[in-house]
């Protein structure tokens, strides 16, 4: 049925061509789109080396606390937009859908740096959205890692120039409110009014705390033996209790022995003496004592540093 | 409107003899959806390829628009359009492909047996692939106009499913180019010229066989009223289903 004449091909001919066509072709598509062929090694388990990072290495310390927060949300365990997780050294070293984006050595030609730098207005802006953008200390991290070589074991000291890391964040533990707030409920009333008679001098140590700290230092010399007597019904509660500049005596040893929960206690400057500490026998959870400027004796303050009290006191 | 009853309708019969002149075998629309469709897969790749969604987005609905309108010339078009024609049964091809291989001489004036489910199989595959790309996002900005209507997480996975549908049809078009290369360098049996220009030599078709060829304004009026259909279903996407 030819029109030209020409010869036909034979069969044997003919798959020959197609064969290195096909070749031709899965070479191409290989070239166009690395990371098929990567998946499909990954998939198969045929070794592909799954790079890990040193945990005091400038990606562990520097990089991979940005990449975590910024980046994987998207490109994460729950996510991988582009088929690309940014989680685990081993991940970004292997790259999403259109193949690696890192280039070690080469921050210009990785897309995990060069895509940081696009406008807002660029879709292919990261992060993508409504996500803010980095700031300029991380994208000079990311940079600088890039431009080390990408690798998860050098030292933090190895990369010159690279920002200071930002203050490590406030991080409020949970707690049971609850459980709090039952445990202050018995508080209550005592706390009001003696708030009301002592402004500013009693406080909880905490937001998730039912202990007290005392701070009579404030209140001065107007402060007294029978002023201590009347934080009575909160003596329970106070773990801290500041004495300081007060003019509390020895005779408040009594009133101070029902502080059984006491752990930091503060005397500077005020004229009690050894009699007053014979109460710390009954503070078991007492750790920290200063008694600057009193009448303790030094006897006693080894005494009480022998049974492993932290005393300070004007010879400190 | 059928070509039974269309009085404008064309009939060409292949010559018992084997003259130089050629046959008319297929009609416009065909050819014109053929070779639009290689230009839309094209640029559906490169712009999908470059992120170029908003061209990639326009591409796809026009090769929606074309399949779906093949698909209704499957059924009112002209001889050689028609499923009818070219859809044989599995002894049907299987005989085909043995007599290829004893060489036998074996004439159809349109698609043979094994091609006819070649075209089946690209016509699901691509109307799937359209419709699926309705529902799916570029992972970044864009979101097909159906993308709304479904969960983001059905969103991701039948996005995953268009990109793979793709690797099918393009495995499909390699084996489609592969056939071509056969009968064109060892049957000796031209079949891209015929898609172009329309014809066949009589000694490819078989002798006496009576092809019907369906007015070209059917074919405008098909593809009119899928266009409608379709625009319309994208412009009220939302609406519909708030």
């Amino acid at each position: 049925m030819s029109r030209d004449g020409a010869e036909a091909w034979s069969v044997k001919r003919y798959l020959l061509v197609v064969l290195l066509a096909t070749l031709a072709a899965l070479g191409t598509v290989a070239w166009a789109r690395p990371s098929m062929f990567t998946s499909i090694v990954v998939v198969a388990g045929l070794g592909y080396h799954r790079e890990s990072a040193l945990p005091d290495s400038f990606y562990s310390v520097r990089v991979a606390p940005i990449l975590e927060e910024q980046c994987a949300g998207c490109h994460g365990p729950r996510l991988q937009r582009a088929r690309l997780r940014l989680d685990t050294l081993g991940d970004v070293k292997l790259g999403g859908k259109n193949g690696a984006v890192v280039k070690a050595g080469h921050p210009q030609e990785s897309e995990l740096f060069t895509r940081l730098l696009l406008p807002k207005s660029d879709k292919r802006a990261m992060p993508a959205g409504n996500k803010p953008p980095l700031s300029p200390d991380e994208i000079k991290v990311i940079e600088l890692w890039i431009a080390s070589g990408a690798s998860g074991r050098t030292a933090v000291a190895a990369i010159a120039g690279a920002p200071p890391p930002p203050p490590a964040p406030i991080v409020i533990a949970n707690f049971d409110a609850e459980a709090v707030a039952r445990a202050r409920a018995p508080l209550k009333d005592a706390l009001e009014s003696l708030s009301a008679r002592y402004p500013g001098a009693i406080a909880y140590l905490s937001r998730d705390s039912a202990d007290l700290s005392v701070d009579a230092q404030r209140l001065g010399a107007a402060f007294t033996d029978a002023n201590l007597a009347e934080l009575a019904p909160l003596a329970a509660a106070v773990t801290r209790l500041d004495l300081s500049n007060t003019a509390v005596t020895d005779g408040a040893t009594a009133t101070l022995a029902a502080f059984e929960r006491l752990e930091t206690l503060r005397l500077n400057e005020t004229k009690v003496g050894d009699e007053l500490l014979s109460a710390t026998a009954n503070l078991r959870n007492l750790q920290s004592l200063t008694v600057i400027g009193t009448r303790v004796t030094p006897d006693r303050v080894a005494q009480l540093r022998q049974k492993g009290l932290r005393v300070h006191d004007a010879r400190d | 409107m059928t070509p039974e009853t269309d009085e404008i309708a064309q009939t060409e019969v292949a010559p018992a003899a084997a003259p130089p002149e050629g046959v008319r075998v297929w009609d416009l629309p065909v050819r014109l959806f053929h070779w639009l469709l290689v230009l839309l897969i094209v640029s559906l790749w490169i712009t999908a390829i470059r992120g170029w969604m908003t061209v990639h987005y326009i591409a796809g609905v026009s090769t929606l628009v074309l399949v779906l309108f093949r698909v209704t010339w499957g059924f009112f078009g002209s001889t050689t359009a028609r499923f009818s024609d070219f859809l044989a049964g599995p002894r049907h091809v299987l005989a085909y492909l043995r007599g290829l291989r004893g060489g036998e001489d074996q004439r159809h004036a349109g698609h043979n047996p094994a091609g006819g489910w070649m075209v089946l199989t690209f016509l699901l595959l691509i109307l799937a692939q359209a419709t699926i790309g309705l529902f799916a996002n570029d992972e970044f900005a864009f979101k097909g106009p159906f993308a709304e209507w479904i969960s983001g997480k059905r969103s991701d996975l039948l996005t995953r499913i268009h990109v793979f549908l793709f690797d099918a049809i393009l495995v499909c078009i390699w084996l489609h180019l592969c056939a071509i290369t056969f009968y064109v360098k060892v049957k000796r049996d031209d079949l891209v010229r015929p898609m172009l220009n329309g014809s066949r030599t009589a000694a490819q078709v078989p002798k006496g066989q009576r092809l019907e060829f369906a007015p070209a304004r059917r074919a405008l009026f098909l593809l009119l009223a899928v266009t409608i259909v379709i625009v319309l279903l994208i412009v009220n996407a939302r609406r519909m289903f708030e």
